[in-house]
């Protein structure tokens, strides 16, 4: 069986939150302060009643602002038989058996500073199961801040004792420690000190008793029980590594992330032990941001152990992370993002029985969108930087390394930082929008990130533009040619990509920004900021750029010619159009240009505005995500 | 402790899959049991796992408690979870009613079983909507007595009513006022637990994981529905299942139990695992030759373990069914002179018990119910059932601050308070300190609402209403009559318990002194019943049974003075001694 789903009201910074898990490995994800904590804590509570140390109580403190009942319940599904058997009182009655699940209760109550516990199992209220059978849930909890050598040093409890005290009990093979320990002890007690002592404390005795010498004592380990010796056997790091044994470093020596990885190692190795042992109990294993101490790479072969060794049936496991190396291995179906206003996505969920979405194909075919294919390609194309978005408050898409290195910089001129804004800036590099906007286009509520999205793109009319008959060479000294293709430009179809994107993010038009550049980026970069005033265009940023820029030096002579050739105090329509034409055509290529111009406008940033201008569209988009405010 | 089986015990805690046994009184049925329990338990977890226990389910709670208290004894520790020794109905309701009861009628909240009939009726009598529609109804057929039957009728008081056009919709107006209200009668829940079974017969399945072995004591008395439920639970997958019990001993026709389903069971050796244990261990041979007599010619004789030259023989004690007091001393006299400790007065029905006792039945000087439950508190107390006694003084309180009180919300009360210990140490001081039963009526009455008042901290006293009126039934003089003239521990004034048959089934006693009416009538039972008709007795012969087989060495049976010697000699074949 398995942690199906959970429900919880008024627990630390949850109001409200209804979560599924997968039966196998749960990674969540999402901002600070979205209650990842919290979730794991909640989970925590139910594993803990019947764990004979409680590491986790409620206090007063843990109801959420001005509640007075905190309410958690659990519903575990896939139960075996004898499951069936052990949790009866805790069963659900579908309509069919295979909807049959089990379900506990808990609740704390505050009343006068004090707070009550009680529980119900199954599906009406007043139906209490054995405590007994919380003992069945067994879990494993490694905090963020867990101090793993101590728990690895213990003399008590430890995790490496209870593995081999498991083994030890089934084996039935006590005696054998404890023979060992007698001779150690027989041992023990004919070296030269140890006898001393011994002659020395009765010695004494015999003084102060005088007549009597049947208060003498002897000497011997105190607990010989297999038990308790078997505690004190600890790990360490052996020099010799092939043999692994003589002197070595103690584990106190050893970096914490290594400790952890040998604490779950050690874990896993007791869950699976019990496993054999007992087919009904069921086993949760809960590692809190395990990229607190593990580099990238590690944290990837973690994830990689974690899933090969935790494919059993009534073993669970559930990660918190920030970690973006982390949440891009993960598979979709894994992931869970947690937000803010208390709402959990699974994010599988957003590509299953979605809203049926009509796009255009090349031969203007239209056809059914495939969420699954979607779900496939975004599995494929997320990775380190684009995962980012889990974590942030709003995502803006762009098509190419221009935008990304530009937008940035223009929200700056603008005075709204995306950083500040938790906006996370993303580079899909190319147009495959697709996949990523079906974490956002959902209607329902369960089938959508939470978080607003803003898309930029490019209407890519009349891409004939890149012919050489328009190339800057054949433009310079035939202005009317340069008329001609800002004519083309302007009667061209913008790329049937608009009209699907449209498609895909109708359904949701307050929540996806959807803004496009005339033409593309840099075309709608040069109108915004050319401007019919002579006196503005010199005192463009863009002007001023290009006119330092050493590489297009003589193409920067050739347009300044031409815009000192004109008296008038304004440029006619057609000058102006022209011009534009000719700054775009001359700009340096693409990435060197976004490259250079991004620093330049950072190195100039107080002048911004009025002598820079963010393109309308773009300064639409970036408003979007900072306004947006969830419904 | 090591008790040696008998080869005939053995056989039965040896057996396995569908097990019946068919177990004479003095047989040892109960400590066989709890010998099974403990063989069981030896290596149950390597065949059930540790998950899964045993379901001992006997009939009483004092026959449940039996079986727990020999357990302990053999084992030297209580029954440990997962395994369960608990009564039938209290698992039918835990179980199959009360965590499924919504899936047959969702009413939005947990169902509650409801033991007191009083109430139940008292619910219905005061509904006015009730009572504009079924006046007549509601008092001649109380509410309490009406039973859902297996073919979607009514029946009232055991008796089948579907033919009874009007008594349906009455009946079926007072179910569905009690069912919106939660509540559920035992034998309500039996029928509801069937219903559930059979809509969902998986729960079977995953019952018979959790309880993968079922011993069911005292089967006789198993109702009809009750053995259809575990029909399907060994149908559904319960692989082994035992039903223990005496035939001859089944009381409870009126909860349709018949000792036929048993023997019908018993007799089916393909299906089951038929064992009979036949040595009676308890009483001497000239007493089971003595309840011989009421079993079937047929029948498997009775083997006497015990066999001693002095065993007395059995002793009719004549009476004056006017005075009963001088056939009392007799008895009295006769167990001091045999040097006897554990004995007791049986008789049939509560009349024939308050007679005995001198007591006047049904005697009611309050119209408030709440002084009676004081009164009865007291009188557990001084008999030594503390439980009983907190659990009516508990429900004394909740009533008296919260008159008129609805049931589930009693109930709930109740939990309430058995967790407040401030509360349980005030409950079991109100009862201590209460006005002594020896002060008049009047007097303990006024006494009784004033220590009330102080006691709780109330603002008024409690008003018990008591009568002011003379009426045909009630006489204001005998407010004058101290309280224990009418209410007491039901002993003899030389501390001899005094008990109805039912009471004491399943005990054992060295003598008992069985009162024997004049004639048959009614519920009275005579020397008349000691004739069998037929191969089976009859519930009354069985109560006589019952009766006969509980003494270790002596039997009295009490008779009216018109009785002839040469009666009771034939008889009982000449082998009495009359007083």
């Amino acid at each position: 069986m398995y942690l199906s789903s959970i429900h919880i009201v008024n627990y630390k910074g949850i109001k409200k939150l209804d979560v599924s898990f997968q039966h196998d490995i749960n990674v969540i994800i999402g901002e600070n302060g979205s209650c990842k904590t919290a979730l794991i804590d909640a989970i925590r509570l139910l594993y803990n009643l019947g764990s004979q140390q409680r590491e986790l109580y409620v206090s007063v403190e843990d109801f959420y602002l001005g509640e007075s009942v905190i309410t958690i319940s659990y519903e575990f599904r896939n139960l075996t038989a004898d499951q069936k058997g052990a949790f009866y009182e805790y069963v659900v009655l579908g309509d069919k058996e295979e909807d049959d699940f089990a379900r506990i209760t808990i609740s704390y109550k505050k009343e006068n500073q004090k707070v009550l516990f009680t529980y119900y199992t199954g599906e009406v209220e007043g139906q209490r199961a054995d405590s007994v059978t919380f003992q069945f849930f067994i879990h494993y909890y490694l905090g963020a801040l867990r101090d793993s050598t101590r728990d690895l040093l213990s003399n008590r409890n430890n995790i490496l004792g209870n593995l081999i005290n498991r083994q030890v009990e089934n084996n039935k093979s006590q005696a054998n420690y404890e023979s060992l320990i007698n001779k150690a002890n027989a041992e023990l007690l004919t070296q030269q000190e140890v006898i001393d002592s011994q002659n020395s404390i009765n010695t004494n005795l015999t003084s102060i008793y005088r007549q009597s010498i049947e208060n003498q004592i002897g000497l011997r380990i105190e607990e010989s029980r297999a038990e308790y010796i078997v505690n004190i056997i600890k790990p360490y790091l052996p020099h010799d590594t092939k043999t692994l044994i003589g002197d070595g470093f103690n584990l106190k020596q050893n970096s914490l992330g290594f400790n952890n990885l040998i604490y779950i190692a050690t874990v896993l190795g007791d869950i699976n032990q019990q496993l054999k042992d007992d087919k009904t109990a069921h086993y949760t294993l809960l590692i809190e941001e395990p990229e607190a101490h593990l580099h990238p790479q590690l944290q990837l072969n973690l994830y990689d152990f974690l899933k090969q060794t935790n494919n059993q049936e009534n073993s669970q496991l559930f990660i918190t992370t920030h970690s973006p190396t982390l949440t891009s291995k993960v598979p979709l179906n894994n992931l869970i993002h947690l937000s803010i206003n208390n709402a959990a996505i699974n994010l599988y969920k957003c590509f299953e029985s979605r809203e049926v979405v009509n796009v255009t194909g090349e031969d203007e075919d239209t056809f059914v969108d495939d969420a699954l294919i979607r779900k496939k390609q975004l599995e494929r194309y997320i990775d380190v930087t684009k995962s980012q978005l889990f974590f942030s408050k709003g995502v803006l898409f762009v098509e190419g390394i221009s935008e990304e290195l530009l937008v940035s910089v223009f929200s700056q001129i603008m005075k709204c930082k995306l950083e500040d804004y938790k906006i996370e800036l993303v580079n899909a590099d190319g147009t495959s929008f697709y996949p990523f906007i079906y974490l956002f286009n959902s209607i329902d509520k369960t089938k959508t990130l939470p978080i607003p999205l803003a898309i930029l793109t490019d209407d890519d009319r009349f891409t004939e533009s890149k012919n050489t008959e328009y190339s800057f060479k054949n433009l310079k000294d035939n202005l009317p040619k340069a008329e001609e293709l800002f004519q083309k430009i302007k009667d061209a179809n913008q790329s049937t990509r608009i009209e699907n994107i449209k498609e895909v993010i109708k359904s949701v038009p307050d929540k996806i920004g959807f803004n496009y550049s005339y033409k593309t980026f840099e075309f709608t970069l040069v109108q915004s900021n050319i401007p019919k005033e002579k006196i503005k265009i010199t005192e463009n940023l863009l002007w001023k750029y290009l006119s330092q820029e050493k590489t297009i030096i003589k193409k920067f002579t050739k347009i300044k010619g031409y815009v000192d050739a004109i008296a008038a105090y304004e440029l006619t329509e057609a000058e102006l159009n022209k011009l534009q034409i000719l700054i775009w055509k001359a700009l340096p290529s693409k990435a060197e240009f976004a490259q250079d111009f991004s620093v330049y406008l950072l190195a100039n940033l107080e002048e911004g505005q009025p002598n820079f201008i963010v393109p309308a569209y773009i300064q639409k988009a970036i408003t979007h995500l900072i306004n947006y405010k969830a419904k | 402790m090591s008790i040696i089986l008998s080869a005939e015990q053995t056989v039965y805690v040896n057996a396995s899959g569908k097990v019946i046994l068919n177990a004479c009184p003095g047989s040892g049925k109960t400590t066989t049991v709890a010998h099974k329990l403990h063989s069981l338990i030896q290596g149950w977890e390597i065949s059930f796992g540790k998950h899964s226990g045993i379901g001992c389910l006997s009939f009483t709670n004092v026959a449940k408690n039996e079986i727990a208290e020999k357990y302990k004894e053999i084992s030297g520790f209580s029954l440990p979870y997962p395994h369960l020794i608990s009564t039938i109905d209290s698992f039918v309701n835990s179980f199959i009613t009360l965590p499924f009861a919504h899936k047959v009628k969702d009413i939005g909240k947990r169902y509650k079983i409801i033991d007191d009939m009083n109430y139940l009726d008292g619910v219905f009598q005061s509904n006015w909507q009730l009572m504009r529609t079924f006046k007549n109804y509601l008092f001649a057929f109380s509410p309490s007595k009406i039973d859902y039957t297996i073919n979607n009728s009514y029946a009232w008081d055991g008796h089948d009513k579907s033919a009874d056009a009007e008594f349906v919709k009455y009946a079926k107006a007072i179910k569905s006022k009690q069912i919106e209200m939660g509540l559920l009668k035992t034998s309500d829940s039996a029928f509801f637990a069937f219903h559930i079974l059979k809509k969902y017969s998986r729960l079977a399945k995953y019952l018979a994981s959790k309880f993968p072995y079922l011993i069911i004591d005292e089967a006789q008395d198993t109702s009809e529905i009750q053995h259809s439920i575990l029909e399907i639970l060994y149908n559904g997958g319960l692989k082994n299942i035992d039903l223990v019990g005496d035939p001859y001993q089944c009381l409870y026709q009126w909860r349709d139990a018949s000792p036929g389903t048993f023997l019908k069971k018993f007799n089916d050796k393909e299906n089951w695992n038929s064992i009979y244990l036949t040595e009676n261990r308890r009483s001497t041979k000239k007493i089971i030759d003595v309840f011989s007599l009421l079993r079937g010619k047929s029948e498997q004789p009775i083997d006497a373990v015990i066999i001693n030259d002095n065993d007395l023989p059995l002793h009719a004690i004549k009476y004056d069914s006017a005075d009963y007091t001088s056939a009392i001393k007799k008895y009295e006299k006769l167990c001091q002179y045999e040097n006897l400790k554990s004995n007791a007065v049986l008789v049939r029905g509560n009349t024939l018990k308050c007679a005995l006792l001198g007591k006047e039945k049904n005697y009611s000087p309050w119209n408030n119910f709440l002084p009676y439950l004081l009164i009865e508190s007291k009188i557990h107390v001084q008999s030594n059932e503390v439980k009983e006694a907190v659990k009516k003084v508990r429900r004394f309180v909740i009533e008296l601050s919260n008159p008129g009180i609805a049931f589930s919300d009693l109930k709930e009360k109740e939990q309430e308070l058995k967790n407040d210990k401030n509360m349980n140490a005030v409950i079991f001081n109100l009862i201590r300190k209460l006005p002594p039963f020896d002060l008049r009526i009047k007097i303990w009455t006024t006494q009784a609402q004033q220590y009330l008042k102080d006691t709780l901290g109330l603002n008024n006293e409690p008003d018990f209403g008591i009568r002011k009126k003379n009426t045909k039934t009630f006489d204001k003089s005998t407010l004058n009559n101290p309280v224990n003239k009418y209410f007491k521990k039901a002993t003899t004034d030389n501390n001899l318990p005094v008990t109805t048959i039912h009471q004491i089934k399943g005990m054992t006693f060295d003598s008992v002194f069985l009162i024997l009416s004049s004639d048959s009538k009614g519920k009275n039972i005579s020397l008349n019943d000691f004739e069998l008709k037929e191969e089976m007795p009859t519930e009354k012969q069985r109560l006589i049974y019952v009766a006969l087989s509980r003494p270790r060495n002596l039997l009295c049976i009490g008779v009216p003075d018109t009785a002839t010697d040469e009666e009771l000699k034939q008889k009982f074949n000449g082998e009495i001694v009359i007083l």
